[in-house]
């Protein structure tokens, strides 16, 4: 068996977990896709935080009050087999997306702003790399995680703080070009991103040392990674108007370009990018290794790493892909956020009922029983 | 073991991600500093560069180590393949830190058609200032370049530490430009600069003389006077300057939309900052009752609130508190506050005045206007700058002074 699960412990959790989801919040969604109604993506991304966070925390009790393993199993005990299969590909699927969307907008970065190189040749140094941590494992992941959640969190502080004298509210208003019906449909695109990242570990017990030591970390990071990704969307949206929005690649990383002059920060926008770049790797390694876990556990493999190989090149590939071809294939980014629509709706249905009908099952049945763990 | 590899192998991996793909030799680029745009005789513009050829430091005469190309062009890139073609180098656009555009092209309305295109494509930086030159843009490129008291490469930040502390010259970059155009929210004022023709001459003059101190340079050093004559070019009112740098920034551009249509004088400019809300404005010229000039610290601006009532003549409130100290009460009002407090609210009217005639939102009272509308589609529909030119204002100054 190579699982490549390893143990990691509350901190690595939780560092692992708010990485991935403020990449995921930040650089998951085009800003067209963000800005061309309006701009209240600083309320619906962190909304759509919230509800994948709580459902998540819905299910982990769910799992410990019915003495399960992990989510596949409490889902397979409480409505079926084929609700557990159809809730492991639906997770993957999510991971996967969430793998690439983030890669998406860094490739669009690099490949606009600083180098001058097709987006294949951007994306092998970052297949790289996300190819080699997954498949190290769970475990590097998460202590990698853990050695540069300071130096990132510390970098976004450093983004925000640097351009203070910029904001001004009147940029956020008005927030909408004619109505506000777009908020939902943002909300429920990002869903199944933060659904899968947040859910993963509990598909995981092993490596998390339980399900019961695994719910503390998924809040906290949750928790960090609302409050983050608020901030950051909110002090976007207070430098630039959604009209200017809609055009530019990086917002967050040019909130310095209203009083900017040649002085010490002129350069330090392209640090960040390589900085907020090395979360990003981290996030999509999370994601890879996660896909790769459940694969390998779907189709009865006892090595993950092929499976991390294939799914983190054909990652890279995909978002390339979609770097060149979004604008000619006609409806490509609508279907897509269809079926991100669809698979949130999935994976949060079949979530909420597993984890209500086997609270009613286990209530029914009146048992009290302490899970020996 | 395994946290070494991970940290070994992120930072191979990100120095392998940052490392140079296709890389180009510093040597092998032209960094231009500034852009300059005048109106073409056989194409639209004429776009000159100002490009920086050795590493510039301080000050130093920079004729050798500093060039002007210039070649005409229905837009940048067209001008860009010209100079190209006769230079042995790339020109790199990532050190560039101002354009400036002649009055002509300005008062046109051709700058929004210039600076339409991808600045991301040239690795241009959207905080690159915008400055509208008196005469030709390439002229004072060329007077910049020959300047010896001139750092090319602080440029802006000069721009900025006259904006900021004397108040005597707008600052607009092409991203505040871009959006407030895009919203319809106010007129921003941009930095007016031009040629010093007195300094010129003395400038010339000094290099003709083989001794400092010459009969030459000494006439010219009494020239009397701003800019060019005739126009609003004379902004410094018959201010005698000394000195070796004919550049002068001094003032604002107004436009209205896409044309220039106005210039304010430094004092002007002043009392637009104040009235704009500008809280790092340091020093403010009241005029007094005998003709004189009082000059005063603003320590603070404790409170800047704008209420603005929307009607077919919207109704503009502006109540502005500042903390100030006296620096020199020459103008005869003994530091009286209500005077001081009663000048200041004229003056500002006075600029607002201005800018209504030349239909520009220069205070870009814009966008405490677009706070009241619920959508962007509203906000349109309201035509703001349809209703600016009915506008009505009222400045409430408190002035608390200190000694």
């Amino acid at each position: 068996m190579n699982l490549r699960e390893g143990s990691i412990g509350a901190l690595e959790l939780r560092n692992t977990l708010a990485i991935a989801l403020i990449a995921s919040g930040l650089f998951a969604m085009s800003p067209y896709a963000l800005y061309a109604q309006g701009n209240l993506s600083y309320a619906t991304i962190p909304a759509s935080m919230l509800v994948a966070l709580i459902v998540a925390f819905v299910a982990s009790l769910a799992i410990r009050r019915g003495c399960e393993q992990s989510l596949f199993d409490m889902t397979k005990e409480s409505i079926g087999a084929f609700a557990a299969v159809v809730l492991c590909v639906s997770i993957v699927l999510g991971l996967v997306i969430s793998a690439i969307a983030p890669l998406i907008q860094f490739l669009r970065i690099l490949q606009h702003y600083i180098f001058t190189a097709d987006y294949f040749t951007i994306g092998v140094f970052i297949a790289i790399a996300i190819c080699f941590i997954g498949v190290l494992g769970f475990e590097c992941i998460g202590r990698t995680a853990n050695v540069m959640a300071t130096v990132l969190l510390l970098t976004l502080v450093f983004i925000l703080a640097v351009p203070l004298g910029s904001y001004d509210v009147y940029r956020m208003l008005p927030a909408v070009e004619s109505s506000a019906d777009f908020a939902v449909l943002q909300a429920t695109e990002a869903l199944p991103l933060f659904l899968a990242l947040l859910l993963l570990p509990l598909c995981m017990p092993k490596a998390v040392h339980g399900v019961k030591y695994a719910r503390r970390p998924i809040v906290c990071a949750g928790a960090i990674a609302i409050v983050a990704t608020f901030v950051a969307l909110l002090c976007i949206a207070l430098v630039f108007p959604y009209e200017v929005l809609r055009g530019e690649y990086a917002p967050l990383f040019r909130l310095n370009t209203l009083v900017e002059a040649e002085g010490s920060f002129v350069r330090v926008e392209k640090i960040t990018v390589f900085l907020l770049l090395a979360g990003c790797i981290i996030g999509c390694a999370y994601a890879v290794y996660g896909s790769s876990r459940l694969v390998a556990q779907l189709t009865s493999q006892r090595d993950t790493r092929p499976g991390a190989l294939c799914i983190g090149m054909a990652s890279v590939a995909a978002a390339c892909a979609i770097c060149l071809y979004e604008g000619r294939i006609d409806g490509l980014m609508e279907c897509l956020s269809t079926a991100k629509r669809i698979l949130g709706g999935v994976m949060a249905a079949l979530v909420i009922v597993a984890s209500v009908v086997s609270t009613i099952k286990h209530a029914a049945r009146g048992e009290k029983q302490v899970c020996g763990e | 073991m395994r946290r070494i590899a991970a940290i070994v192998l992120c930072c191979a991996t990100a120095f392998a991600v940052a490392g140079c793909m296709n890389p180009v030799s510093l040597d092998a680029n032209d960094y231009v500093i500034m852009i300059g745009v005048d109106e073409g005789e056989n194409r639209q513009y004429c776009i000159s560069f100002l490009i920086q050829r050795e590493g510039l430091a301080g000050g130093g005469r920079t004729e050798e180590l500093a060039v002007v190309l210039a070649a005409e062009g229905e837009g940048i890139y067209e001008a860009i393949e010209t100079v190209q073609a006769v230079s042995a180098h790339l020109l790199s656009f990532t050190r560039t830190n101002s354009i400036a555009v002649a009055r002509n092209v300005a008062e046109a309305g051709l700058l929004s058609g210039f600076l339409g295109f991808d600045f991301d494509a040239l690795k241009l930086r959207d905080a690159v200032d915008i400055i509208v030159t008196e005469e030709s843009a390439m002229d004072y490129l060329k007077a910049v370049r020959e300047s010896a008291d001139v750092n090319i490469a602080k440029l802006q930040q000069s721009l900025i530490e006259q904006h900021e502390t004397a108040g005597t010259v707008a600052y607009a970059t092409a991203s505040a430009r871009f959006e407030h155009a895009l919203r319809g929210t106010g007129d921003l004022p941009l930095a007016f600069a031009y040629v010093n023709a007195g300094i010129a001459s003395e400038q010339d003059e000094a290099d003709d003389e083989t001794a400092p101190g010459g009969e030459a340079a000494e006439e010219a050093a009494e020239y009397a006077g701003g800019g060019p004559a005739g126009g609003d070019g004379d902004l410094l009112r018959g201010t005698v300057v000394h000195g070796s740098s004919p550049v002068t920034t001094a003032g604002a551009a107004l436009f209205d939309g896409e044309r220039m249509t106005g210039v304010l004088t430094p004092e002007e400019t002043q009392y637009l900052l104040l009235g704009s809300g500008s809280r790092k404005l340091r020093r403010l010229t009241i005029p007094g009752v005998g003709g004189g000039n009082d000059e005063v610290e603003i320590e603070r601006m404790s409170a800047y609130g704008v209420t603005i009532t929307l009607a077919e003549a919207p109704v503009i409130s502006v109540r502005i508190a500042l903390r100030v100290s006296a620096l020199d009460a020459a103008g005869g009002h003994s530091q009286s506050t209500e005077l001081w407090a009663e000048s200041i609210a004229r003056e500002l009217n006075a600029v607002f005045a201005k800018a209504q005639r030349a239909n520009s939102d220069a205070f870009c009272f814009g966008r405490y206007a677009v706070l009241q509308f619920k959508s962007g589609d509203a906000w349109r529909e309201f035509d703001w700058k349809a209703r600016y030119s009915n506008a009505e204002v009222r400045f409430d100054i408190e002035l608390e002074v200190v000694e």
